[in-house]
Formats: C-alpha cells, structure tokens, sequence
C-alpha cells in the first residue's frame, strides 16, 4: 500500500522543458485538505501543466512556476510547480478567477 | 463548535489554513503577495494557502494558539 501511494499518478511534459509529476499520495493532500474544489479535476490541473495559456515564476522562489490555463470566462486553473534538479513536483493547484502571482516567463 | 484547520506541507513548502468548511471552497483569489484566498460560493473568505512558506530545517514547526474569550 505504501509503495502505491508513492508512486506516480502522473508525469507530464510542460512548456519550460522539465517534467512535472504528483504521487497519488501527494495528490490526495491536494483534493482532500488544500483544495477540495479540485476533485476529479486531475486531467484539468495536468493539462495546464502541459498546455497554459501563462506561465509565471515565483517572487519568493524562482524555483516555483505557476501554470495557468483557462477554465471558463475569466476563470484559470493554477498548477503550482517547484522545480528541483531539473525535476519538478506538484506543490498545489486551484481555480482562481484572477492572477496575479508571479512575473509572467512564457509565452 | 468552529474549528480551524492547520496544515504544513514542508515538501512543497505551503501553509494551508481553514477556518470555514473546506468542502465549501468554490474558487480561490491571488492577492500577489504569495497568499492565496480560499472563498465560498458566496465570496466569502474560507481559508488561505501561504505558498513558499519555508521553515528552518532544524525547526518543527510550532503553533502557538490564543483565544481572550472568557
């Protein structure tokens, strides 16, 4: 059970050139404590790691990268990536009807 | 009785605190300042993630918890 949830429940290609992933463990903290609105929205959070409309870098961590894809009228997935020896990881994920995190880096 | 919900996540370095219902989140308000705002359906605020909240390594974290009801 405990190699389960530690494995991976998804890898994706971003735009920045390095992979994202989340295990399904850390993607439970995710829907069941940060963000329950995300629920079943697992597809939705890695299309905007794949496919964004923006993409901005952290202020307090230039490791940090939030992904944002449209999700309706003037409405935005997030997915909030860290990038660690040129391997990135999940840190969070919402739907935000505004942004303003960040310095936008793509496109 | 209200309850506040404190989570850290020193792997992805967030704070996430909830003094509403989490199941009631509906969509979430960036205020620039590495704060994220949980908010009902209603526009109410629910809780906040702090992102990049880091802690000293050698550190636990501690909360330190008030209240001056009487």
């Amino acid at each position: 059970m405990e190699q389960e949830t530690n494995a991976y429940l998804f890898q994706v290609d971003t735009v920045l050139g390095f992979q994202v992933h989340t295990t399904h463990r850390y993607w439970q903290i995710i829907v069941d404590i940060k963000h329950p609105v995300l629920r079943g929205r697992i597809a939705d959070v890695m299309a905007a790691l794949q496919t964004p409309d923006q993409v901005r870098r952290s202020k307090g961590d230039s490791q940090v990268y939030l992904f944002y894809r449209s999700d309706g009228v003037d409405r935005w997935i997030c997915a909030v990536a860290k990038q660690l020896d040129g391997e990135g990881f999940l840190v969070t994920a919402y739907r935000t009807g505004n942004i303003k995190e960040g310095e936008q880096i793509w496109p | 009785m209200a309850v506040v919900k404190v989570h850290h996540d020193p792997q992805g370095n967030t704070l996430t605190v909830w003094f509403g219902n989490p199941e009631d989140e509906y969509e979430a308000e960036e205020t620039g300042d590495e704060v994220v705002l949980m908010k009902d359906k209603a526009g109410r605020v629910i809780g906040f993630e702090k992102l990049n909240f880091v802690t000293p390594q050698s550190d636990q974290l501690e909360i330190d918890f008030e209240s001056s009801a009487s």
